[in-house]
C-alpha cells in the first residue's frame, strides 16, 4: 500500500514520540521539572543511556525516572513542587545523587559531569547548587515557598504576599507592571478564582495550606492570558507521612502604638490626645492535617482556619463618636485529596469554601467617622470552589490533562440592622433610632455625616465554570521542542436583586450639621437640597469565554532557546435584557528569545513579546445594567421637588459589542547572571501597552465650554446615557526597569532585593467606573486632563526580604519603600452631575492658578516600612515542634500619609491634609506546632 | 551598572505622559478663584465655577427697551483724588487704575470683531457645540490680565479691577483660528502683524492705537442671560477668548468714547459717559411698593448701543416720579426716554450713589449666537 508523504512524515513522527527516551513535559503551571545535561566529566562530551529518577515526599505514585539521550540532555516534568533526590545511574556503576528544589512553573536545571570515578567514589548526596536565572523562560515575577512565607511577618492574606515582588504595588489586588488592579487573574490550583465582575479576587484561602504561590509580572507564555500578572497558588497536598500543621495568631489594641495625629502632613502624632483608642483585636486559629489514606496512592490534607477581627478608626470629626467595630468573622475549611493510581495517573480534588461576615464594613472606611451605626452596611459573603485535575502521563514524552472545576459565590451587601444588629451608641438612643428598613439614607453635605441606611441592599450570586484540557509532548526536530497544547473554557454568570432601603437617596444641605439639618420635613423644607428616587432592580448578566493556545519550547542549540507561542479568544457576555454587550477575539502570539551567553545558564539574556486580550468580563454587562434612579432638586419657593435627571433604566446605556477587546502588548527585556552558589541578579525592562480598556462614554449632556455645566441634552431626556464600550483611545502605558538580586546567601540567609524604576502613564484613569477615579469620557472638556502619569504610577520601589536561621531561631524582614503615588487635584463646581473637575493634568496640582507654567506634580508622600518576624523552635526543649512567633509591623512606628484630600472645596477646605496614614507600630503574637 | 544607566537614560527619555501640553495647547478653562465678586455672578461662588449667573438688566433708550450688564467702579477709581473717567495722562497709562492690554484680532472701524473671519479656518469645519469647547471659525482675542481681588477672612474682598482694556489691533496673515492663545506666543508669530510698543519690565508688549474697549471677564462657567431663561443654555451672549492659554468669557460692551483734555498742565485722555437715570422714590403702588434704584427694570439710558453717544460707561443720575410727594409712583408711568425725565424731572435731577458704573449693552440684545 502506497503511504502519502504526508502521512509517512506523521507516522515518522508518531514513532519518534513514543520511542524518545526523555520524560514528558510540565504540562501546567502546578507543576515544576526537572533538566540537564549529562556529560563525561574529563571531555565535556554527553553521556546516552543514563537513567535518572527523581523522588520527593511530595510526588505520588513512586519516582519519575527518564534517560538521556544521544545529546546527554533529559528533562523530568509534571513535578509536584518540593525537595527531590535525583538518582543518576548507569548500568554496572554504583549511582550518584543531588538533591534539588522543584518550584513551581519552571524546571530547575540540573547538570551532571559524569565519570566513573565520581560514582565509585561519591558517598554522600550533594546538594545541587539553586540556578536563578531561569535558563528555560522568560517569565518574570517570582515563586514564594511556603518555607520562606513562614518565617516572614504578613497579613496572612495570600493576594498581599505579591507586594513582596519587584514591579508590585497597590493592595489585595495588586497593580502589577502597569497593569491595574482589575487586570490580573487569580487561579488556586490551576482553577481561575478570578471574580468575574470585579475582576479580584474572591476567595480566602487558609495561609497556612499554601505550599506556594507563583507571581508571574510578565513574560507570560501562551497558557496565561492575563493583562496585567497572574497569582498562581498550590495548596498543599498530602504525602506518606502523617502531619499536623497548626497555629493560633493574636492582635490586640493593647499591642498596637496609637493612630492619634493631626490632619496635615507635618503633624505628627498628638501626645495629650485623650481620645480612647478604638478597641481593636484579631484572632486567626488554623489546623492542617495530611497525610495517606492509602499510601502512594491516595493522599489528603484538610485544613480550616477561624478568624475573627475587630478595628475601627479612633473616633474623630464629624461625629466625633467611637463608633462600632468593623467585625470580620470567617471559616475557612478547605481539603485536597491527590490520588495515584499508577505511574500514569494522577487526580487531584480541591475544594475550598470561605463563608464570611463583616459587620459595620465601613467602621475603618473613609466615611468610618461620618456615618452612624444605623446607616453601617453588613456583608455575607462565600466562595465555594471545588476542581478536579485528571493527569495522565501517557509515556515520557506525552502527558495530558484535564480540569473541570466551579466557584459559587454569594453577597449578601445590606443594611447592618437588617442582616445583623446594630451596634448602638449610647450617642443614638431612642425611638428615632430603632433601625428601620424603611427609611431613607441622609448625607448631610453640610457636615458629610451619614444616616439611617446604606444605598444599597443587594443579594447576589455568581456562578463560574471552567473546563480546561491540555496535551503537552516532546520530540526533536531541528534540536529538542517540548510543546503543550490547550483549550480553556470558562463560564459564568451573575444574577441577583439590588433594593434600596426607604426607596430615597437624600443629599441634603444648608439645614446646618448632624441630624438636625436632614431634610425630614418638606413643609419647612430644611436642609432639602437633592432627592434621588430608587426602584428594586433585578440583574443577570452571562458570559463564556473558550481559549485554544500552542506553546512550544524549542531549544535549538544548547546555547539558545526559542519560545513561539500563539493562543486565541473568543468571548460574548450578555446583559440583564439579554442584550450582547461583548463579542470578542483575539489572537495573542506570544515570541521569547533565551541565550546562554556563558553556555553554563549562569548568564542568561532573553526577549519576549506578548499579547493578552480580555475577551469576556461581566463587568462591562454589569455596566450595560442600571438600575433606575430619578433625581430632584427641592424648590425652596413652591417647597416641592423639580426634576433633575434620570439615570439608569431602559435607553440609558448603548453597547458596542464587536469593538476591539481590551488587551495588552508587552515587551520584555531581561539580563540574568548568576553571581555565586544560589544567588543570581537579573535586569528586566518591561514595555507595556494596554489598549482599549473597558470605560463608559457618556454621550448625552452637552457641556458648556468650561465643563463645569451641563447646558443641553444630545437626545433632549436630562441624564447621562452611557456607551459601554472599549475606546482605542483608552490606553495606559508602563515602562519599568527591574533590578532583583535574589538567592541564598548561606545555607541559613535567604535574601529578595528589588528596585523598581517605574513610569505609568496614559488617560485611562478608570475603568466603567469601577475604580472610583475619574474618567476621560465623563466630561468632553475635561478629557485634555488625562494625558499625565496615571494612577499607580510610583516612581521608586524597593524591596528587601530577607529571612535568617540559626538553630531553633529564625528571623525574617520585609522592608519596603515607596517613592509617592500620583494624585488628582480637584475642585469643585456648582452643579451635582458635574461633581469636580481638574485644572491641570493626572498627578498635577496648579501651584498658581491661570498659569501653565506654574504647576507642580502632586504624590502621596513617599512610603517605608519594616516588618518582623522572629520565631523559635521550642523543638529542644520539647522534643516537638512548638514556634512562639512574634511579628512587628511597621517597626520604626512611621505614619507616611497614604493619601491626601485632593478636593479644593468651600471653606473649610480640607485640601491637602492626610486622608490615611500607614498603619502604626503593631505587634502580632502567634503560636504553631507542626508535627 | 553601565547597561543599567543606559536602560534608564532611555527610559527618562521615552516616557513623554504630557503629550498635550506642549506649545499653545488649550489649558482649560480660567480658574475664577480670584475674581472680584461681581465678576462671577449672582449667587456666584469663587470656588464653585458655574454656580453665578449673569442676567441683564433691563432699561429704556428712547421708548426702546434695552438690556445691560453693570459692573461697578472700583473703589480705587472712586477714591477721593482720583479722576474715575481718566484714562491717560501725558500719554501714559493712568498709573492710579492701569487699563490692561487686549490684543483684538482684526477690529472693524466700528466694531471690534471681524464681519467675516480673517484666520484660517479648517476644512469643511461646522461647529459642534457639544464637541467643541470653542469656536475654530473665529480666532479669540487675548487678554493680558484678569479681574484680581484680595480675600481675606472676615472682610469684604478689595479690587481695582474695571472692565476697560487698551486695545492692540492684530492683523491676520494666514494663521489659523484658535492658534494663538497667549500674548507670549503672538508676540513671536510671524503669521500675524502686531504692532510693538516699548518693553515693559524687559517683557515685550504690544502697542495700542488708542481705542479702548468696555470687555468685562467674567466667570466662565457662568451663564449669562438676557432675561430669565434666555437664552436657554446661558451661552451666546457672552464672547470667548485667551488669557495665558487659558479660555475665558468676557461681555463685549463695545467701544468706549474718550476725549482729550489738558488738567493741571496734562494732557488727559478720559472716558466719556453717557447719562443713566432711575428713579428714587418708590415704585409701585400703596399696598406694594419699592424702593427705586438701579438695575430694577424703570432704568433709562441716552443712548442705545449703535446709536451716536453710546458709552458702555454711564454716569448715574436719579430723579423722583412723585416729585417730592412721597407716594408711590406706578412703574407703567414712569418715563422711558431722556428727554422725558429731563421735560417732566429735570428738576428733581441728583448724582447716583453710585455716580458711574460700567453700563455694558450687548450687541445681541435677543437670543445670541450659541
Amino acid at each position: 500500500m502506497n503511504r502519502s508523504p504526508r502521512l509517512h512524515r506523521l507516522s515518522r513522527l508518531a514513532t519518534l514520540l513514543a520511542l524518545l527516551p526523555t520524560a514528558a513535559l510540565a504540562i501546567g503551571e502546578q507543576n515544576g521539572g526537572i533538566s540537564g545535561i549529562v556529560t563525561e566529566a574529563a571531555t565535556g562530551i554527553p553521556v546516552p543511556g543514563v537513567t535518572v529518577a527523581a523522588s520527593s515526599k511530595a510526588l505520588i505514585g513512586g519516582p519519575k525516572t527518564t534517560t538521556t539521550g544521544e545529546d546527554g540532555q533529559y528533562s523530568l516534568s509534571a513535578l509536584p513542587p518540593g525537595s527531590y533526590t535525583v538518582e543518576i545511574s548507569y548500568e554496572g556503576v554504583k549511582p550518584i545523587r543531588r538533591e534539588i528544589e522543584v518550584i513551581q512553573g519552571s524546571a530547575s536545571p540540573l547538570n551532571v559531569a559524569w565519570s566513573a570515578e565520581l560514582a565509585e567514589t561519591e558517598t554522600t548526596v550533594v546538594v545541587q547548587e539553586r540556578k536563578l536565572t531561569r535558563p528555560d523562560s522568560t517569565q518574570s515575577g517570582s515563586v514564594l515557598s511556603a518555607e520562606t512565607q513562614g518565617k516572614l511577618a504578613s497579613a496572612r492574606r495570600y493576594q498581599w504576599l505579591a507586594q513582596q515582588v519587584a514591579g508590585v504595588s497597590g493592595n489585595a489586588n495588586p497593580n502589577i507592571r502597569g497593569g491595574n488592579e482589575l487586570m490580573n487573574r487569580y487561579m488556586i490550583d490551576g482553577l481561575d478564582v478570578t471574580d468575574p465582575v470585579s475582576n479580584g479576587f474572591t476567595t480566602t484561602v487558609n495561609f497556612d495550606s499554601i505550599s506556594s504561590l507563583q507571581i508571574l509580572t510578565g513574560g507570560m507564555e501562551a497558557q496565561y492570558n492575563a493583562m496585567g500578572g497572574a497569582l498562581n497558588l498550590i495548596t498543599s497536598t498530602g504525602s506518606d507521612e502523617f502531619h499536623v500543621d497548626s497555629s493560633i495568631y493574636m492582635n490586640h489594641s493593647l499591642l498596637s502604638a496609637p493612630s492619634q495625629y493631626g490632619p496635615n502632613a507635618h503633624e505628627g502624632i498628638q501626645p495629650f490626645s485623650r481620645a480612647p483608642r478604638p478597641p481593636t483585636s484579631g484572632f486567626d486559629a488554623n489546623a492542617n492535617v495530611s497525610g495517606p489514606i492509602i499510601k502512594q496512592k491516595l493522599w489528603f490534607n484538610f485544613s480550616l482556619q477561624y478568624s475573627n477581627n475587630s478595628a475601627s478608626l479612633p473616633s474623630g470629626p464629624p461625629l466625633n463618636v467611637q463608633g462600632p467595630n468593623r467585625t470580620l468573622t470567617g471559616v475557612f475549611p478547605r481539603l485536597k485529596l491527590t490520588y495515584g493510581p499508577s505511574s500514569k495517573h494522577r487526580l487531584t480534588l480541591s475544594a475550598l469554601s470561605d463563608p464570611t461576615m463583616i459587620d459595620n464594613v465601613d467602621a475603618t472606611s473613609g466615611t468610618g467617622n461620618s456615618i452612624t451605626p444605623l446607616a453601617h452596611r453588613r456583608t455575607e459573603q462565600s466562595n465555594t470552589l471545588g476542581t478536579l485535575i485528571w493527569e495522565y502521563f501517557a509515556n515520557d514524552a506525552v502527558t495530558a490533562k484535564v480540569q473541570l472545576g466551579g466557584v459559587l459565590t454569594n453577597l449578601n451587601n445590606g443594611p447592618q440592622g437588617k442582616y445583623g444588629r446594630v451596634d448602638y451608641n449610647s450617642q443614638y438612643t431612642g425611638a428615632r433610632h430603632d433601625y428601620d428598613y424603611g427609611r431613607s439614607r441622609h448625607v448631610n453635605a453640610d457636615d458629610g455625616t451619614i444616616w439611617y441606611n446604606p444605598v444599597f441592599d443587594i443579594n447576589d450570586r455568581r456562578t463560574t465554570g471552567q473546563l480546561d484540557g491540555s496535551l503537552a509532548f516532546k520530540y526533536p526536530l531541528l534540536g529538542h521542542h517540548e510543546t503543550q497544547v490547550g483549550i480553556q473554557n470558562r463560564i459564568s454568570q451573575r444574577g441577583g436583586l439590588s433594593q434600596f432601603p426607604g426607596g430615597h437617596l437624600y443629599q441634603d444641605r444648608d439645614g446646618g450639621p448632624g441630624e438636625a439639618g436632614l431634610c425630614l420635613d418638606e413643609a419647612t423644607g430644611k436642609g432639602c437640597s437633592i432627592r434621588t428616587d430608587m426602584e428594586p432592580f433585578q440583574f443577570r448578566e452571562s458570559g463564556f469565554s473558550t481559549g485554544v493556545y500552542v506553546q512550544d519550547r524549542w531549544q535549538v542549540t544548547r546555547w539558545l532557546r526559542v519560545l513561539p507561542g500563539l493562543r486565541f479568544d473568543h468571548g460574548r457576555t450578555r446583559d440583564s435584557s439579554g442584550n450582547l454587550v461583548s463579542m470578542h477575539s483575539g489572537l495573542g502570539p506570544r515570541l521569547g528569545l533565551i541565550a546562554d551567553l556563558t553556555g553554563d545558564q549562569k548568564t542568561i539574556v532573553s526577549a519576549f513579546y506578548g499579547r493578552a486580550n480580555e475577551v469576556m468580563s461581566l463587568m462591562a454587562a454589569q455596566s450595560a445594567n442600571r438600575a433606575p434612579q430619578t433625581s430632584y432638586l427641592f424648590n425652596a419657593q413652591s417647597k416641592r421637588w423639580d426634576f433633575l435627571e434620570s439615570i439608569g433604566g431602559p435607553g440609558t446605556t448603548t453597547l458596542d459589542p464587536h469593538g476591539r477587546p481590551p488587551h495588552t502588548d508587552e515587551i520584555l527585556l531581561s539580563f540574568r547572571r548568576q553571581l555565586s552558589d544560589g544567588i543570581a541578579a537579573n535586569l528586566d525592562y518591561t514595555y507595556k501597552r494596554i489598549s482599549n480598556i473597558w470605560d463608559q462614554v457618556e454621550t448625552n449632556y452637552v457641556w458648556d465650554p468650561t465643563g463645569t455645566r451641563i447646558v443641553d441634552y444630545v437626545n433632549g431626556q436630562p441624564g447621562p446615557v452611557y456607551k459601554i464600550t472599549t475606546p482605542a483611545d483608552n490606553y495606559v502605558t508602563y515602562q519599568g526597569l527591574d533590578v532583583v538580586l535574589q538567592g541564598r546567601v548561606t545555607p541559613n540567609f535567604d535574601l529578595y532585593a528589588a528596585y523598581t524604576l517605574g513610569f505609568r502613564y496614559g488617560p485611562a484613569a478608570d475603568q466603567l467606573g469601577v475604580l472610583g477615579t475619574r474618567s476621560q469620557y465623563f466630561n468632553d472638556r475635561q478629557a485634555q486632563y488625562f494625558d499625565g502619569y496615571a494612577f499607580g504610577d510610583i516612581r521608586h520601589m524597593v524591596k528587601v526580604n530577607g529571612t535568617f536561621t540559626a538553630g531553633n531561631f529564625s528571623i525574617g524582614a520585609n522592608t519596603v519603600f515607596l517613592s509617592g503615588e500620583v494624585q488628582a487635584k480637584n475642585f469643585q463646581t456648582a452643579t451635582a452631575q458635574t461633581g469636580t473637575i481638574l485644572r491641570t493634568p493626572m498627578g498635577t496640582t496648579p501651584t498658581r492658578p491661570n498659569d501653565v507654567e506654574q504647576v507642580s506634580e502632586f504624590r502621596t508622600a513617599d512610603r517605608f516600612v519594616i516588618d518582623f518576624r522572629v520565631a523559635y523552635d521550642l523543638h529542644g526543649w520539647t522534643g516537638q515542634h512548638i514556634i512562639l512567633i512574634g511579628d512587628v509591623f511597621n517597626v520604626l512606628n512611621l505614619a507616611a500619609p497614604l493619601g491626601y484630600n485632593a478636593a479644593d472645596r468651600l471653606p473649610p477646605n480640607t485640601f491637602g491634609t492626610v486622608a490615611s496614614r500607614q498603619q502604626p507600630f503593631r505587634v502580632q503574637l502567634g503560636l504553631r506546632y507542626m508535627y | 551598572m553601565r547597561l543599567l544607566g543606559v536602560m534608564c537614560l532611555v527610559m527618562y527619555g521615552c516616557v513623554e505622559p504630557y503629550e498635550r501640553r506642549r506649545g499653545e495647547f488649550n489649558a482649560g478653562p480660567v480658574d475664577p478663584v480670584q475674581f472680584p465678586p461681581p465678576y462671577l455672578g449672582a449667587d456666584g461662588n469663587r470656588q464653585k465655577q458655574g454656580q453665578g449667573k449673569f442676567t441683564a438688566a433691563i432699561g429704556y433708550a428712547g421708548e426702546t427697551p434695552v438690556k445691560y450688564f453693570s459692573f461697578p467702579f472700583s473703589a480705587s477709581r472712586l477714591a477721593p483724588g482720583a479722576d474715575p473717567l481718566r484714562l491717560k495722562e501725558d500719554g501714559q497709562p493712568y498709573r492710579r487704575v492701569p487699563t490692561p492690554l487686549a490684543y483684538v484680532f482684526d477690529p472693524e472701524e466700528t466694531s471690534a470683531f471681524p464681519l467675516s473671519p480673517r484666520c484660517q479656518v479648517p476644512p469643511d469645519y461646522t461647529f459642534d457645540p457639544v464637541r467643541d469647547a470653542f469656536r475654530s471659525d473665529e480666532q479669540g482675542n487675548i487678554f493680558t490680565a484678569l479681574p484680581e481681588a484680595t480675600y481675606n477672612p472676615g472682610a469684604l474682598p478689595t479690587f481695582n479691577y474695571v472692565p476697560v482694556v487698551a486695545q492692540v489691533p492684530v492683523t491676520s496673515l494666514g494663521n489659523s483660528c484658535q492658534d494663538i492663545k497667549s500674548e507670549k506666543t503672538l508676540l513671536t508669530r510671524s503669521d500675524v502683524s502686531v504692532p510693538q510698543g516699548e518693553p515693559v519690565n524687559g517683557k515685550q508688549v504690544g502697542a495700542s492705537d488708542g481705542k479702548y474697549l468696555a470687555w468685562a471677564i467674567i466667570d466662565p462657567g457662568a451663564g449669562v442671560f438676557l432675561s430669565k431663561g434666555v437664552p436657554k443654555t446661558g451661552l451666546g451672549v457672552q464672547k470667548w477668548g485667551w488669557f495665558g492659554q487659558f479660555l475665558l468669557a468676557y461681555l463685549d460692551g463695545g467701544y468706549i468714547p474718550t476725549a482729550e483734555s489738558t488738567v493741571d498742565s496734562r494732557n488727559v485722555v478720559r472716558m466719556v459717559p453717557q447719562v443713566l437715570y432711575h428713579p428714587r422714590s418708590a415704585i409701585g403702588d400703596t399696598t406694594s411698593n419699592k424702593a427705586g434704584g438701579i438695575g430694577q427694570g424703570y432704568d433709562v439710558i441716552e443712548f442705545a448701543r449703535g446709536q451716536q453717544g453710546y458709552s458702555p460707561v454711564c454716569q448715574v443720575k436719579t430723579y423722583d416720579p412723585a416729585l417730592g410727594a412721597g407716594t408711590p409712583t406706578a412703574a407703567d408711568a414712569l418715563p422711558k426716554s431722556a428727554s422725558t425725565i429731563l421735560a417732566l424731572y429735570g428738576s428733581t435731577l441728583q448724582p447716583g450713589v453710585p455716580e458711574y458704573v460700567f453700563c455694558l449693552q450687548p450687541e445681541q440684545q435677543e437670543g445670541g449666537k450659541p
